[in-house]
């Protein structure tokens, strides 16, 4: 049985009269990465914010590692905000080690990874200049810097990849995926839904606060595809109709209909069976962006 | 865990006075304060000597028909003069001639009357009765043959006085019983204006550059309010303690050389009201910190937010306007009103107290109120500062504000 990082049980929301999220569950796994999608105002931001205690939620159950955030969590937990920015007038190394100081880190470690990560990521000559006097891409860097600066277990990233230039945005992803090897659990929000499709493992896919897809890429994917493969075949044909499927022959290719509640590795198993000799098999699945423009019409 | 409230006092204490426009402002502040004091004290003496020297005046004529100025004082600029037409005509020839005429009767009416050119010297002239007067009282006092009354015309009085206290002891009063006053007021505006400035200053930035929500999603509300007020505290004691050093090096530096105008026997203090200004200054900035914390929160940036803020100063300094009556009338009616009144209280009680116009009842009162309006403070800051901490384009309406405030607390 997986054990789940984070846990939202009917989870609501509302600001006034506008709800914001309503009775929304989700689980993410341990080591797992996970993506949160949805259009601008659909209340992804919300949820993380109630999920960190920065807003309070007024109904239901909001967990990391069985518990509800508290500042005991801090050392475990990197955040990224949708609404970045660090202090202007205070110095790179500063920044850092102030963040890291607050999750709890002693005073000399804290000065130790500050000066690492910024090796790592080439702003160890400017560990001394004030944010002000940084290019944009720099200061985005220290602000991830600021998430990942504990080495966190859990990472709670919104929007990770808004404002990003694509150098900058190859970086995060690789930090990202670096982390996600190493076990780190990964939550974050997204627009960029074809990175979601290459990195997330399971997604859950929000409209107006409302849960609207939840699973794994593919299973996802599945549920709005049409279910047929498409074969393409170097010897002879397979089988026109059996048990698990029919097939619509067309010279070397081939349209399998399968029959209800077969599975495509039970199909691809009766392909090699009966001698098939395959050259591709695909899944007619949508992208995972088609899925989203579709849902979200 | 450490407490992070520790390391949020600590980080903006540092971040606070490695600024170069702190030590700009701690240092030169009270060098500004003295180089104005300086220069004003210098352009009264030059002032006083100008109206002793009437230098812009070529020829000052006097006519005095009842003798009132013996003879021998007529030295140039001044001339006596019998035709006062002809020196009215001297008078529109040349914008430097003066005439001044005594009255038939001076020693009785002590009347006399100007003429000079509407383009003469606007300072001089303004400055001729005291000189005229001035130059007759010299006159005048040349005649008396006992020094004694010359000395008591002439000379500087100097007095002592001595209070009984509540006991029947006597005690010597002098300026030091200002001095409480003058360095409580100066601490608590230090606290309100520049410490409580800073704490704007802090939230705001911190909403206006975004890093606001990074930090939230570490410390709690609560701790990084409380952290801050911490952190800008060690900031105003900090400029206090400078200000001390150097005011104290300075007092050295110039007793050595000079000695005071006015004695001042530092134990004739009344330090037992000294426990209550600390306090009230206390609550002061804690009160005024709050609501910077409050107007930082809700402002959308560090400009609307200063904007905010004003109208809480103004109403804050509103008794230095009254200050004339709160020092003659210490326990009437407007200085009891503007006692009890949140915004204006720490002021009025520090200076009431100062003055060891407080009676107890009012004291305990004082302490009472100031206590509740720093507490229901600190809770409109907190409400304000969750509410408008996040809201980044546009500041909570007040229906926003009410309806917040009604929630209760969320089910978790």
């Amino acid at each position: 049985m997986a054990k789940f990082s984070i846990k939202i049980d009917n989870f609501s929301k509302t600001f006034g009269a506008i709800k914001a999220v309503q009775d929304l569950s989700f689980e993410v796994a341990d080591g797992e990465v996970f993506a949160f999608l949805g259009t601008n105002g659909s209340g992804k931001t919300t949820t993380i914010r109630c999920l960190l205690k920065i807003y309070q939620a007024d109904e239901g159950k909001l967990l990391i590692n069985g518990k509800e955030y508290s500042e005991e969590l801090n050392s475990i937990i990197g955040y990224l905000p949708e609404e970045r920015g660090l202090y202007r007038d205070v110095s790179v190394i500063d920044i850092l080690s102030y963040t890291a100081r607050l999750r709890g880190i002693d005073a000399n470690e804290a000065m130790k990874r500050s000066l690492e990560y910024l090796d790592m990521v080439g702003l160890i000559l400017h560990k001394d200049k004030q944010i002000s006097q940084l290019s944009s891409g720099m200061q985005q860097k220290v602000q991830l810097g600021t998430a990942l600066i504990h080495n966190p277990e859990i990472l709670i990233l919104d929007e990770p990849f808004k404002g990003l230039d694509p150098v900058n945005r190859q970086l995060y992803v690789d930090l990202l995926t670096e982390k996600g090897k190493k076990g780190a659990t990964i939550l974050y929000s997204t627009h960029v839904i074809d990175e979601a499709q290459k990195m997330a493992d399971r997604l859950l896919i929000i409209k107006d606060g409302v849960r609207l897809e939840y699973g794994s890429v593919n299973e996802v994917r599945a549920r709005h595809g049409s279910k047929n493969i498409y074969i393409e075949f170097g010897s002879w044909a397979p089988a026109e109709k059996n048990d698990l499927y029919t097939a619509i022959i067309t010279n070397k290719t081939a349209e399998l209909i399968p029959n209800k509640d077969v599975t495509e590795d039970e199909i691809l198993k009766n392909l090699l069976e009966q001698g098939v000799k395959l050259i591709s098999f695909n899944l007619d699945y949508p992208s995972l962006n088609q899925v989203f423009i579709e849902i979200m019409k | 865990m450490k407490k992070n409230y520790l390391e949020v006092a600590k980080f903006e204490y540092l971040k606070t006075i490695k600024k170069k426009s702190f030590w700009l402002a701690t240092l030169f502040l009270p060098l500004f304060i003295g180089v104005i004091g300086l220069v004003s004290g210098l352009s009264s003496v030059e002032a006083a000597k100008q109206v002793e020297k009437p230098t812009s005046f070529s020829k000052i004529f006097i006519y005095d028909p009842q003798t009132v100025i013996n003879p021998a004082f007529f030295v140039a600029p001044y001339e006596s003069t019998t035709n006062v037409e002809a020196s009215k005509e001297m008078v529109k020839a040349d914008k430097s001639v003066v005439l001044v005429t005594l009255s038939d009767n001076y020693y009785n009416d002590l009347t006399s009357t100007f003429y000079y050119r509407k383009d003469a010297d606007f300072i001089g002239t303004a400055n001729l009765p005291s000189v005229i007067n001035a130059f007759v009282k010299q006159s005048a006092i040349s005649g008396i043959s006992n020094p004694g009354v010359i000395n008591i015309l002439n000379g500087k009085p100097t007095s002592t006085s001595y209070t009984y206290d509540e006991k029947g002891t006597l005690k010597k009063e002098g300026f030091e019983k200002y001095l409480l006053p003058i360095a409580s007021m100066v601490v608590f505006f230090m606290s309100v204006y520049i410490s409580s400035g800073f704490m704007l200053q802090s939230v705001s930035a911190e909403k206006e550059n975004r890093m606001i929500e990074t930090i939230l999603s570490i410390v709690d509300k609560k701790s990084l309010m409380f952290g801050k007020m911490l952190g800008l505290m060690g900031v105003m004691f900090t400029q206090l303690s400078t200000w001390l050093i150097f005011g104290f090096g300075i007092y050295k530096v110039v007793m050595s050389k000079f000695s005071l105008p006015i004695p001042i026997d530092f134990n004739n203090i009344d330090l037992s009201l000294l426990p209550l200004n600390i306090f009230l200054i206390f609550m002061g900035f804690l009160f005024f910190a709050a609501i910077m914390i409050g107007t930082g929160a809700v402002g959308t940036g560090a400009e609307d937010s200063r904007n905010l803020s004003s109208i809480f100063i103004i109403l804050s300094i509103f008794p230095m306007y009254l200050m004339q009556i709160l020092l003659i009338s210490p326990n009437g009616p407007l200085s009891i009103a503007l006692s009890y009144f949140p915004f204006t209280s720490f002021m009025v009680l520090l200076i009431r107290n100062s003055f060891g116009a407080l009676p107890t009842v009012e004291l305990i009162i004082g302490i009472c109120t100031s206590i509740i309006y720093v507490v229901v403070a600190m809770f409109l800051a907190l409400k304000l500062f969750e509410l408008g901490c996040l809201m980044f384009n546009r500041r909570p309406s007040f229906k926003e504000l009410i309806g917040y405030l009604r929630i209760k607390k969320n089910i978790q």
